[in-house]
């Protein structure tokens, strides 16, 4: 059986995002279905990035997603679906702005919410996506 | 293929309007699992260690119902309360987990529906073939 069509878990933790010290994945693939745990904006070592700038932290936490998706062997044109968590409604702008950089032409189904906070201390915001590989 | 519908007895519902666990194909998904007692009180008021330890077990026995084991989630999200509530979700994950490493998304709310929960779980299962 390929190894795409298993249905064994893998486990994507790319070491760029940093080291992982936790009961979770940053991503799981099951089969063609890959879930990438929310990323906030953050670098490798926890750091907020560009600090209360919603658009540069939008910006990070699409790259670590893309990572854990190249990670699974899929690209941002896999993603079905897209859940925003936001502290701030204000940020909304910003998030789609990178979105667009992040997707093309390539829509996803989407929700977003604002939530009450977010981890870790200074994300203004997180995201989480579904990926479904041909 | 038809879909597959999981209520224990034991786990409370507010409404009878929603299953516990609905599997299609390979994937099992469940609803929302709060600390319930099965009159629907909420079991250990602010004690976070005591609700996550109870909507485990609730887990487990939907999970039951559909032959799945916690080995076989592939995603978690939880909807905390506070981030406070972090802490004693990852020391009771590392025991209910074992080895697997689920994806993993929280998400921090005003509340949750039954008032005085400080935590809400839903588990994603993929079964192996």
């Amino acid at each position: 059986m390929s190894r795409e069509n298993s249905m064994a878990k893998q486990f994507l933790n790319p070491p760029a995002l940093g080291a992982v010290d936790s009961p979770y994945s940053q991503g799981v693939r099951a089969g063609n279905t890959i879930w990438v745990s929310a990323q906030a904006g953050h670098d490798a070592q926890g750091r907020i990035v560009g600090g209360e700038d919603a658009e540069a932290q939008c910006h990070a936490i699409f790259a670590r997603i893309g990572a854990v998706l190249a990670a699974g062997g899929a690209r941002p044109t896999d993603v079905v679906m897209v859940r925003g968590f936001l502290k701030q409604r204000d940020c909304l702008q910003a998030t789609w702005k990178v979105r667009k950089e992040f997707f093309g032409d390539h829509k996803p189904a989407s929700t977003t919410f604002m939530v009450s906070d977010v981890e870790p201390a200074g994300a203004l915001m997180s995201f989480e996506v579904m990926a479904m590989l041909d | 293929m038809p879909k597959q519908f999981y209520d224990p007895p034991c786990v409370y519902s507010p409404v009878n309007i929603y299953s516990h666990g609905v599997r299609a194909g390979r994937t099992l998904t469940l609803a929302g699992q709060a600390p319930l007692a099965e009159d629907g009180s909420v079991i250990g008021p602010g004690d976070p260690a005591a609700q996550c330890r109870r909507v485990f077990a609730d887990l487990k026995k939907t999970l039951d119902l559909a032959g799945a084991t916690f080995a076989d989630v592939v995603y978690v999200r939880a909807y905390l309360t506070h981030k406070r509530v972090m802490p004693e979700l990852r020391r009771i994950s590392i025991d209910i987990f074992g080895a697997n490493r689920p994806a993993f998304t929280p998400v921090i709310v005003p509340s949750v529906r039954a008032e005085g929960a400080l935590v809400e779980i839903e588990l994603t299962v993929v079964f192996d073939v």
